[in-house]
């Protein structure tokens, strides 16, 4: 079985965690295109070579990211959220209500 | 400390109740910080048996946290040492028993061979400040305690965490999975008696004293009250 | 019988003091202690253990260290038993397997006559023409082609698993893994050694590396010592590691537990297994490799023949021939393969014994006694060719052939890791390479067999994983062993076959020849083809003959050709070892023993054990009628401590929940609840609840019973992202909850509630209060799921089994009764309320499920919000409907189609008779255009019938929702 650095908890059993999904750039809703909002939703790149993912430490309850090789299954590297996340998040305004 | 055979407890017996008190059916049970605590499960039990093995139900003894950036400060003007590091535990001199999870969840675990009113009291709420939120871990987790020189052989048959001595001595503490239950579980001393704490969630409680009992057996261990912890007269 | 066995130093593992009886094939037998069931019975000159799988022929030990087929045997509770390994017991009993009649007079054996219309293949080739023709033969193939039989009334033992961690793991404690094992220890790590014989020392414990065996004697003995008292290296013998996982994950299996071992460094020393020869008879009882009959006279003192000849392709035959002389046998010629003599000292000491020597000769066939039951002699010819053999015989009598055709690495573990094989034309041999780092390889499984090399190599491979640890700067040097021990050509196709490639599976070399003629070039196509390798050795013997007559015959390399693909496990391993203790975790609430103790039917919801209803289950319905009807008449309690509760706490604790559900919580006052959908960014209904604002800065939400874990997640994941100054806590376990719904519902309550106005303008519906409950804190909401009026109590967990005693002994005026989640599911579906889930599915917007009213588009942002937007926005395709029946229709069931012409336009999702409401009751998706209500939407239920409903709108009881306002 395979282990994983948790940059919280130290190398665990990788049946210790969950998969949460590539971590991607979401558009801004209120203002990007039906087309863009679709393929950010439905599509993915797939591609080979490094990708950054989101993997829960589920004991702990511990979001973080991992950067893994798609080919040779290799995670490179594990970290904080924060890193990649610092700022406070807002949305845009729905423009339709806006303007009504 | 009064003392009651608890075999089906009254409904009017301690309106609070470890989540595996039926499976000390037969056991001899006092009040501890309001609820009813195994004291006395087999005749025979002493110190000896803690060497050999014994797992011992403190769930109904006191026990509080809080998390937040402003936890550690809240804890720190409330007298109480704080491990130095994350997924560390201290004992306190009144043997109070400190996690630390992770960077800012702490959980504070009372004696459970004495009542923990003061520190109730004195913990009762956290400030209303933003940044230092209470914790339900008294009712969320059932805390068992797995005594015994087999005791890192029993944890081997349920967890992928390397539990030895060696790597796991007292003050270590791992979140991590027990017999397929989310588990935190602390290496750490009871009366001078070295043993795992392991909190896990109270909705699971019957399966995991199960699962640790299994495991426990194979070293001729078995059930204990909190009795057998205090020193031999 | 009683047994002669040879002198010590002969019998490492045999208790001479201690003899044990025995049965086998009906008849008594004695051994000692210390004996596998297979070497006390050669003891007694029994060989014939068993009958090959497809021509049924006679079979003896071949490996004696149970890594072929032939020692299979049967024991009362377990079939497929390798008698070289299992240790004998005082009574054991053990039959044959694979024969009619008896084994010593097999019926089936008169298949071997047949052999030509059994070709390879033959599974794929028959029985498909004429159709219909496989239903004949299957019966008698099952029965022909089985092995042992299962004991079906057996009783289960206790298997378990249990991890173990080690810097080191040294997998086969022959000279190599002892050196290595040494050598790490040295830097204070801990050493685990893996040996799966029952004793140390490999190749040491039987084989003599030098001319009397006094140096291997003692090197085994100097080596072991020091293991054994070198306290940081644990030893586990009888132990198999049977497969290699990622970042050294080592399964291995000994006794009833499979032993999960996480290794920092692992070093492979496990050896490489001797091959056979190719000749015609070469399965006959009484020929073996050099290494059994070594085995048998080094571990069991048994003298495996009268008189012997040793075929082989190296020099190790030698020494073989030397020892079985120097216990007595009579040794009648060694043939050598090879053209050229490579070691004169051996063949000075041959000579000196008077054992003759047949130089690039080989046994051309093994003549057999009657029945192919045992050996009696070999026809020996001068090799002309590769393969080929010239006219003169020589024929020699003799009951003992030991054959070394070469050896193979073990490389089973390597490979599965990633290693490569590849061929050396020079070597005559495969050699691995490209092992992933932390993964080390040491002695003859790594090409070295000088035993000098051998221990080098143990040091070198230690070194390295020392390296690795940063515990030495040594730059380990690296060992080379130029001998060759492997013959270019050891196969000598014969006219009349018989020549066997594959002894589990009865493969002769024409078949594999053949396999390549049909057409299957690709090793890994003759190996499914011709089922070489697939047999319970799984190719230790095969592979490489294999490899070679695929490569001649396709002009290939035998690099190209290669092997099959290695896959754990690597020995047969019983389904136990791999399940274990079963660990399923299950939940209970604390009112569990309650709900037992009022003969409640418990129902799994996801881990969860809840009451479906109370009463015996054959009477079903009418428990849940008659709950349902309490609740409409008088009250009731539920047990809701299932579902999921989350509080969100801090200064933007309004802001997270606005972002997370499609409601506005921005301005939600104060002591108030709100409900709460929750959408994933496809825009689909994903789960529900109810929020209740505690605070400025907190609420507490409830989830679906399934639902709480991913909400959770999908929560927190989010706040990694926006970081919001919010804490977001999964309270599941720490609050009992419970629902008292009914008419009665205020009275039950105001016998226990003091501190908090009850009255109808004093917690009205929709309210949240927070009071204490016969003196336990609780939480209160008023609710309506069940459309009546209804207090739903939370209450810390540990109060909650006390709390259910409360209310169920205050309602006791009001014929207060429990009900369970069948009656709930009913009552629900009386007021249309939807469970998420059930009543949705992957690809449920909030429009078809009528919450457009709960989705609110002015906020900037939730979840999921542009997809909405975009699916609301297209014309709407479904739409869930409620629909009625009369109470005598035949009831559909959830899943059934609902069509329209000949198209599904969608499924009924819920469906229940309602005594309230005199009928069938149930939700359906529907065409958007059979929505409206007096439409009809044909269903078509069990049996294929057709029924019409009748849409009506929801909610089918107490439209005006009077009820739950009271």
């Amino acid at each position: 079985m395979k282990i994983m650095q948790c940059p919280l908890n130290g190398p665990r059993n990788i049946s210790e965690f969950v998969y949460g999904g590539e971590v991607r750039q979401m558009p801004e809703p209120n203002l990007c295109s039906d087309e863009e909002w679709a393929e950010y939703v439905f599509f993915h790149d797939n591609q080979i070579g490094l990708v950054q993912e989101w993997w829960l430490h589920a004991p702990s309850g511990y979001w973080f990211i991992a950067e893994r090789h798609t080919a040779s299954d290799d995670i490179v590297r594990t970290f904080d959220p924060s890193e990649r996340f610092k700022e406070r998040v807002e949305f845009a305004p729905n423009p339709e209500v806006s303007a009504a | 400390m009064s003392q009651i055979k608890f075999d089906t407890p009254t409904r009017t017996q301690f309106s609070r109740r470890s989540p595996i008190y039926r499976q000390q059916a037969g056991a001899l049970f006092g009040e501890r910080d309001g609820a009813a605590i195994a004291l006395q499960v087999s005749d025979d039990e002493s110190r000896a048996q803690l060497q050999q093995g014994a797992l011992l139900d403190l769930s109904a003894t006191f026990r509080t946290g809080a998390r937040g950036r402003a936890a550690s400060q809240w804890l720190t003007q409330q007298q109480l040492p704080l491990p130095a590091q994350a997924n560390q535990s201290v004992t306190t001199g009144d043997g109070e028993l400190i996690l630390r999870l992770g960077n800012s969840e702490f959980w504070i675990l009372g004696n459970p061979l004495r009542e923990n009113g003061a520190l109730a009291r004195q913990l009762q709420s956290a400030p209303a400040t933003a940044g230092c939120y209470p914790l339900s871990c008294q009712h969320s987790h059932s805390w068992f305690a797995l005594s015994g020189k087999c005791r890192s052989a029993v944890m081997a048959k349920l967890c992928g965490v390397d539990m030895r001595e060696s790597v796991f001595g007292s003050g270590a503490l791992a979140m991590t999975s027990v017999a397929r239950v989310s588990a935190i579980v602390v290496s750490h001393e009871l009366q001078g008696v070295p043993v795992f704490s392991i909190l896990s969630d109270s909705t699971s409680a019957t399966y995991m004293w199960q699962a640790l009992l299994d495991a426990l057996q194979e070293f001729g261990g078995s059930t204990a009250g909190i009795t057998s912890l205090l020193p031999a007269n | 019988m009683t047994s002669t066995r040879l002198p010590a130093p002969m019998g490492l593992l045999i208790d001479r003091g201690q003899p044990l009886t025995f049965e086998f094939a009906g008849q008594h037998y004695q051994g000692l202690a210390g004996d596998s069931i297979a070497s006390a019975l050669l003891a007694n000159q029994r060989w014939l253990l068993s009958r090959s799988f497809k021509y049924h022929r006679p079979r003896g030990p071949l490996t004696m260290a149970g890594q072929d087929a032939n020692t299979l045997v049967q024991l009362p509770d377990e079939p497929n038993v390798l008698a070289d390994r299992f240790p004998l017991t005082a009574g054991l009993r053990a039959e044959g397997q694979n024969y009619s009649g008896s084994l010593d007079n097999d019926r089936g054996a008169a298949l071997g006559l047949l052999g030509r219309f059994l070709p390879v293949g033959f599974y794929y080739r028959t029985f498909f023409r004429p159709l219909g023709v496989w239903d004949q033969w299957e019966k008698f193939i099952r029965k022909t082609a089985g092995l042992g039989h299962a004991d079906l009334d057996f009783k289960p033992q206790y298997h378990d698993k249990a991890y173990r961690f080690y810097d080191v793991v040294i997998v086969g404690a022959g000279p190599a893994g002892l050196q290595a094992a040494l050598t790490a220890a040295t830097a204070g790590v801990s050493v685990l050694l893996v040996e799966e014989q029952s004793l140390l020392g490999g190749a040491l414990s039987y084989h003599q590396f030098d001319a009397d065996g006094e140096r291997t004697a003692q090197q085994r003995h100097a080596l072991v010592e020091q293991v054994q008292s070198t306290p940081n290296i644990d030893v586990m013998l009888n132990a198999t590691c049977n497969g290699w996982f990622t970042d050294n994950y080592l399964p291995v299996i000994q006794g009833n537990r499979m032993h999960k071992v996480r290794a920092r460094e692992c070093i492979v020393a496990s050896g490489a297994y001797e091959q056979h020869v190719v000749f015609r008879n070469n399965d006959l009882p009484g020929i073996l490799l050099c290494s059994a009959a070594e085995r048998l006279m080094s571990w069991y003192a048994v003298k495996p023949g009268q008189r012997a000849v040793v075929l082989t392709g190296n020099d190790e035959g030698y020494s073989t021939a030397l020892m079985l002389h120097a216990q007595g046998v009579d040794v009648a010629a060694v043939v050598d393969l090879r053209p050229e003599l490579h070691s004169p000292t051996l063949a000075q000491a041959l000579a000196e014994q008077q054992i003759p020597l047949m130089q690039h000769s080989t046994v051309f066939e093994a003549l057999a006694t009657k029945g192919n039951k045992h050996l009696r002699g070999v026809d020996i010819r001068r090799i002309s060719g590769r393969g080929q053999v010239d006219g003169h015989s020589t024929i020699i009598d003799c009951d003992l052939l030991c054959m070394s055709g070469g050896y193979m690495p073990a490389y089973q573990l390597l490979c599965q890791a990633g290693a490569q094989l590849s061929y050396s034309d020079e070597r005559c041999a495969f050699s691995l390479s490209n092992l992933p780092d932390h993964l080390h390889i040491a002695g003859s499984v790594n090409g070295i067999h000088s035993l000098d090399k051998v221990l080098a190599d143990g040091v070198r491979a230690a070194t390295r994983a020392l390296v690795n640890m940063g515990l030495s700067d040594g730059t380990p040097e690296t060992v080379t062993c130029t001998r060759v021990v492997n013959p270019e050509w050891p196969i000598f196709p014969h006219p009349k076959g018989k020549e066997f490639v594959d002894f589990d599976e009865d493969l002769q070399a024409k078949d594999i020849v053949n396999a390549t003629k049909l057409g299957y070039r690709d090793i890994q196509l003759v190996k499914r083809f011709s089922t070489v390798g697939m047999g319970p050795s799984q190719g230790r013997h095969s592979a490489l003959p294999t490899a070679r007559l695929v490569a001649d015959a396709t002009d290939r390399s035998v690099t190209e050709t290669g092997v099959t693909t290695a896959r754990p496990p690597f020995h047969a391993e019983k389904l136990a070892h791999i399940a274990g203790r079963i660990f399923s975790p299950y939940r209970q609430t604390a009112m569990h023993h309650r709900h037992l103790e009022m003969g409640a039917q418990m129902m799994p919801a996801g881990s969860w054990q809840r009451p479906a209803y109370y009463g015996p289950a054959a009477e079903r319905d009418r428990w849940v009628q008659e709950e349902a009807q309490h609740v409409r008449s008088k009250v009731g309690v539920i047990d809701v401590s299932t579902l999921g509760g989350i509080e969100v706490r801090g200064p933007d604790a309004a802001e997270f929940m606005n972002r997370i559900y499609t409601f506005a919580f921005l301005k939600q006052p104060v002591g108030r609840t709100r409900y709460a959908v929750f959408t994933n960014e496809q825009g689909v209904v994903v789960d529900d609840g109810v929020a209740s604002r505690l605070a400025e800065d907190h609420f507490y939400v409830s989830t679906t019973t399934s639902g709480a874990d991913a909400v959770y997640r999908e929560m927190t994941r989010w706040n990694a992202q926006w970081r919001l100054d919010v804490d977001i806590y999964n309270v599941t376990s720490a609050f009992s909850a419970v629902n008292v719904a009914g008419p009665d519902a205020r009275k039950v309550m105001e016998q226990l509630v003091q501190d908090v106005d009850l009255s109808p303008e004093g917690f009205p519906y929709l309210a949240y209060r927070e009071g204490t409950i016969g003196g336990i804190p609780a939480r209160m909401m008023r609710v309506g799921f069940v459309g009546e009026l209804g207090y739903e109590i939370h209450v810390p967990s540990s109060y909650g089994e006390a709390l259910w005693d409360l209310l169920l002994e205050a309602g006791k005026p009001w014929a207060i009764r429990p009900f369970g989640v069948e009656s709930q599911r009913l009552l629900r579906l009386e007021k249309g309320h939807i469970i998420v889930s059930q009543d949705t599915d992957g690809m449920s917007h909030p429009g078809e499920v009528g919450l457009e009213w709960a989705v609110n588009r002015k906020k900037p942002f939730f979840v999921g919000c542009r997809s909405v937007d975009i699916m609301m926005a297209l014309p709407q395709k479904r739409q869930l409907v409620g629909f009625r029946l009369p109470g005598d229709s035949p009831r559909p069931q959830e899943g059934h189609l609902v069509l329209r012409g000949d198209n599904v336009t969608g499924n009924v999702t819920s469906c229940e008779y309602s005594g309230t409401m005199g009928g069938i009751i149930g939700m359906a998706y529907a065409a958007v255009a059979d929505a409206t209500p007096g439409s009809r939407i044909h269903i078509r239920v069990d049996g294929g019938q057709t029924v019409a409903a009748e849409v009506v709108s929801l909610p089918f009881y107490d439209a005006d929702n009077a009820r739950q306002e009271l």
